[in-house]
Parts: C-alpha cells; structure tokens; sequence
C-alpha cells in the first residue's frame, strides 16, 4: 500500500533555495521569509520528504489532514513545520529567548560551514538539504511512534511481547524480581576474579595512590588541601592521578587477564576498583596521613547534608 | 570504618515497563529508518556557492557564561558526527574548573534506572542521561550555545537520579516512576544503546582532557620545570611593547617547549607573522585587554584561548574570540587586581589550544 504519492522532481532553483536558508536563518521561521522563498523550502522539504518516505520507507504511515483512499494529502508546509519542531519552545517568552530555543539552527549552520570548507569548496543549497534530511529522519521516528499511538494502533506494552533477536523477548529483559548488578558480576565471573585480584592491586598502589582514591570515594575535590598535604603534591599533579590510576589498572588487567577482549578488561577494571575500595577504607583508619582527609570528608557532608536531596 | 555505598534496586514497576515498551517501539522505528533511509545523501554537485564564512556570520556566537542548570547545545565539533543536535545539562559545579554535565537522549523515553524523563515534552530534551554524566572542563563547555535553562526543580530531580545511579541511593516513588528499569540480562538492546551514547561524549569528552592537561602541564611548568609539550595546533603572540595600539610578532606554533614558547622564539622557522593591533586598558575596576590577530590568521573554530603570564608562565585566564568585520578579535576582560594592573601588553601572550 502507498500512501504517499512520489512526485517528479520540479524544476528548482538552487540559488533561490540557498537565499531562501539564509534568510530563513536570519528572519527565524519560514513564515516570516518572503513568499517566493518560503515556498522554495516548503516545495523542496516536501520533495525530499516523499523520496525519503515513498523510496525507501514505503510502508509507514503518515497522518495529517486529510485521507482520500491510500493517499495521505500533507499540506504544502507540513514536512517543513514538522522540521522546525528542533525548536525547543513553541511560545517564546522574548527575542532571546526564541534565539536560544532555536539554538539547533546555529548547530546546522556550523556543520554545514564546517563540511564545506572541509571540501574546499563553498556551500550550496544541496549542502542545507543533506543536514535538513538527517535531521528529519531523526525527527520522524517520534512523529511516526506518537502517530502510531494516537491511532490506537500499538498497545502501550505491546513491544513487551515482541521479539528483539534471536528469539529472545522483552519480557525476558524484565524478570520480577530485580537482580543486583553484582549478582550480574558474579554471572560473568567478573566478580569472582576481580576478588581473588583485589588483595595483589591493593599491595601495587602506593600511598599517594591510595589517599587518592580514599578521597575520591569520599567525594573531595582533587584540589583539597586535605588531600594534597597527606600526598605531598601540588593540585596539578593530583589533577592527574586519575589517569595514571586507571593506566595502572588497566595495566594490571591486562597483565593478568592478557586473553580477555578488552570490554572484559574494563569490567574486570571497574569490579577491581570497586573490591579494593574496602581494603582502602581498612587502611585509612590506622594510617596517620589519612586523618586529615577522614576528617575533612567528615566535616564537609556535614555541611552539605542539607544541600544533598534526601 | 566507613561502607561502601550499597546499591538500591527497587522491582521493576509497571510505569517502567511501559516506559521499556515505548522505549524499544521508538529504538525500532529510529533503526528502520536508519537502515532504509541510510545516511546522508551525498552533497549535490549543482548549484551556485557562497564562502562558508557568510554561513559563519549567521551564526550566533558561543553562550560563554556556563552556569549550572544550563541547556546547551554543543558545538557540533564537540558531538558525534551524525549532524543531530546534542544537548547537554549543566549539573553541578564539580572539581576546579570543571562542570557536571550530562547529555540527553536521542530517545524520548527513559531506557534505563539512570536515564529521567524530563517532562519538556520536547524529543531533543525529553530524557535525561544522569549515568552517562562526565565532567567536563569549563573552557570546553565554552563551545555551546544555550538553549534554555533547568528549573530548580529538574535540577533537583537530575541530582537525585545521579546520586541513584553513582551511589545507589534510594529513589523516591516519584521517580521511580520517570526512569526506565535496570539492565538485567547481556543481551539486551539498551547496552549496545548505552555503548552508542557513551561514544557520543567522546568528543566532548576528549577536549575536556586535553585542555584540562595542557592547563594542568602549564600550572606545573610554572612551577616546576618549563619543559611542557605545548600541544598542538597553538598559536601565541607575544603582545605589544607599549600601550595602546601597536604592531608585535606573532608566533605560529608547530611544537615546541613552553619555555620556547614564552620566549619569544619561533617553533617553525618562517612561520611569523605580525598583530594588527594591541589595546590594553585597565582601571581600578576590570582590565580590557584586545588583540586583533593577524589578517590572514584562521584559527581552528574549536580554539580556546588562555592568556599567560611570559614572566612566570602561570594562566592569567582565558580569553574570548570573535570576528568582527572580517578580524579576528581576541578579548581578555576582568575583575581588576593589583597583579593583573601591573601587566603590560610584553608581559603576557596568547596561546590557542
């Protein structure tokens, strides 16, 4: 079944289009451009509406005003209204306002800039309707699933007994009872090793490391004078133990578990983390140069027990 | 000694599973298009042109001020390469210098725990992704527009997602039911999703730490040794050798050391050219410092620009830039000081990261 009919590509006028989005650019909105070049994006938006749809995508189902048999008849500035809708607001409350609900067109603007110069060459008006296709593409997945749920077509769970792949249904993504992500750790074996890794890692991090992590887990900023006293640095270099910390994780991971791909690298990196973080916690209760941080941990979530949301 | 934060997981409630099954209804029409419409078309050949920079001067500048509780749109060359708007939520003032910002959805509808419907009822900006939240260093963030701003009350709801999906604290009823349900089994569609987004902040993502250590490198150097690869592309300019308005070499940097760099020496031979223009003005209140670049000067649209101090090589700030009838206008402006009032134009330089 068709229901949108393809139309023969009109005669078009390539330097009347570019006017066209630049001046639709510049005045905000099609309606606000002149006639001849509020037409010219209307006509050509339509065009690229119905080869995207009636080319490639035959079967959707597109509602607007009026149904005439299988023909869906779109008014002539429908596809084009339907692309503003990247506006962020319908009512704007001032002209900033509006500029800023409007910010995808700056983004538009920048890409295509962006890609013709790439090109080295200037931009033409196909350059506009390249973005202007991906960007409705985009869109239309929300307008064909509300219009699909406005016809009643699709029960709201329905999805839940459909298959996804290999057989596999959605209702079998939500079993009843919720299962902890360390059970799902553990599933994988994750957990186990990341156990039997957790006491070596621990032995590898020096105390620089270790008041490091201690304090990230108790959320210090990295440039408190509670952290940078008890490891002994300037905050530039504190600022990048993050990253030598997780090299030497990842180190170690690869060190012991050279045949895991590397997304089970990074479980078994993150599982270790988290299984050494008790063992830091141990250790900062008998080391002295942890007591500043301790307390300042201390001192802050008192402060901010009010500011934190339940 | 202190625990670990235990993780809460409440059962799947009904208003999850609906939110699943329109989630997955959406992830499947947007995969069908995708797959049948296919990428962008290619660029017609026909047609008359016009320079990118008219385009360009259509464009709004960057929104500079980050605050929190902003809605952005980042600069396209910080989001993924599917020409799509991307928006991002500025949370939470984080370490120094750095924002708490989370992304939003390419879905309309919450996939997982850490995901929250927002409520905008708009589909650029209807869900929140509180688990793919990094942070973000402020000069990076300089490169988006803002789009709106978060009520109070979002604000609130997103820190509370956060705080569920980082440090498993409970959710209240109320929005338990504005996210979508726990990841359960490996072969669920939502993971490869949360792959995609993932990878979508990496751009924005791999800015934020570069800049972060060429800051970092540039604090250090100064203290310590002067010996910091500059990363490249930079660009400085040593700025003028009197006040007001005056001509002064510009460095055009391919590597080089820092301390290369503050003085005055050319990482790539042949490669100066000269300022147009320097203005320093200061008073008891702000200092105003401007800098016109070079005519045939194209800076990188994504550059950040620091000030340093020549003398000691600290960061005096960071700098904004704009084209004005065609130059490139860099402007330092802030809250006077005694250290900032004693700078002269030879004093300080420009570096572009």
């Amino acid at each position: 079944m068709k229901l949108i009919e393809p139309t023969p590509e009109p005669t078009r006028d390539r330097a009347l289009e570019l006017k066209a989005w630049l001046e639709w650019k510049r005045e905000c909105a099609a309606e606000r451009c002149g006639a001849d070049h509020a037409e010219a994006l209307y006509q050509e938006s339509n065009r690229v509406f119905r080869i995207m749809m009636f080319k490639r995508f035959s079967d959707c189902k597109i509602e607007q005003a009026e149904v005439e048999g299988t023909l869906i008849r779109i008014s002539n500035d429908y596809i084009w209204h339907i692309f503003e809708d990247y506006s962020l607001r319908k009512k704007y409350t001032d002209q900033i306002a509006e500029r800023h609900g409007k910010s995808y067109k700056e983004g538009m603007f920048s890409n295509i800039a962006d890609a013709a110069e790439r090109n080295g060459r200037g931009v033409r008006a196909g350059d506009f309707w390249a973005y202007f296709t991906v960007m409705l593409r985009s869109e239309m997945k929300n307008v064909l699933f509300i219009n699909e749920q406005e016809r009643g077509k699709r029960e709201k769970t329905s999805s839940l007994n459909q298959e996804i792949n290999d057989g596999l249904k959605l209702e079998d993504l939500l079993p009843g009872d919720a299962v902890l992500p360390d059970e799902l750790s553990a599933d994988l074996d994750i957990g186990e090793t990341a156990a039997s890794l957790a006491a070596q890692f621990f032995d590898s991090l020096d105390n620089r490391k270790l008041c490091f992590m201690l304090a990230m887990a108790l959320e210090l900023p990295k440039s408190h004078p509670a952290l940078l006293e008890a490891m002994g640095v300037k905050h530039a270099t504190a600022a990048e133990e993050p990253m030598r910390i997780e090299k030497m994780v990842m180190d170690f991971v690869a060190q012991h578990r050279p045949k895991d791909d590397a997304e089970s690298q990074s479980r078994l990196a993150l599982a270790l983390v988290k299984k050494v973080y008790p063992m830091i916690f141990s250790w900062a209760q008998a080391e002295k140069s942890c007591a500043g941080i301790l307390k300042a941990a201390e001192d802050r979530q008192m402060s901010s027990s009010t500011e934190d949301v339940n | 000694m202190k625990n670990l934060p235990k993780i809460n997981q409440s059962p799947v409630t009904q208003s999850q599973r609906d939110r699943l099954g329109r989630w997955l209804a959406v992830r499947r029409l947007d995969q069908e298009l995708e797959s049948t419409i296919g990428e962008m078309a290619p660029a017609e050949s026909a047609g008359p042109e016009i320079p990118a920079a008219e385009i360009r001067r259509l464009i709004r500048p960057f929104d500079l001020g980050v605050a929190v509780g902003d809605i952005r749109l980042l600069s396209p060359r910080l989001a993924p390469a599917d020409g799509l708007p991307r928006y991002v939520a500025v949370l939470k003032e984080w370490d120094e210098d750095e924002f708490l910002v989370a992304p939003y959805s390419k879905y309309p509808e919450p996939a997982v725990t850490g995901e929250l419907a927002t409520g905008r009822n708009h589909f650029s900006i209807d869900c929140l992704e509180l688990w793919n939240a990094r942070a973000i260093h402020r000069l990076a963030l300089k490169h988006s527009w803002l789009a709106d701003r978060m009520s109070d009350a979002e604000q609130a709801d997103a820190w509370v997602v956060f705080a569920h999906a980082f440090a498993g604290k409970p959710l209240p009823e109320a929005l338990a039911d504005r996210v979508g349900p726990p990841v359960f089994v490996p072969e669920d569609p939502r993971l490869e999703y949360q792959a995609e987004e993932a990878a979508a902040m990496a751009p924005l993502a791999a800015r934020s730490a570069e800049i972060a250590a060429w800051t970092a490198a540039a604090t250090r150097d100064a203290a310590e040794s002067k010996t910091v690869l500059i990363p490249m592309p930079c660009f400085a300019m040593p700025a003028a050798a009197a006040d007001g308005v005056q001509v002064s070499p510009v460095i055009r940097g391919d590597g080089g050391t820092l301390e290369r760099l503050l003085s005055g020496a050319d990482p790539v031979p042949g490669s100066t050219a000269a300022a147009e223009a320097v203005l320093f003005r200061s008073d008891s209140e702000r200092v105003d410092w401007h800098w016109v670049l070079p005519a045939d000067f194209h800076p990188l649209p994504d550059a950040v620009t620091v000030v340093l101090d020549r003398t000691t090589g600290e960061m005096v700030g960071d700098a904004a830039m704009s084209e004005e009838d065609g130059d490139w206008i860099v402007v330092f402006s802030a809250p006077s000081d005694d250290r900032l009032r004693e700078l002269r134009p030879e004093d300080v330089c420009l570096v572009l990261i």
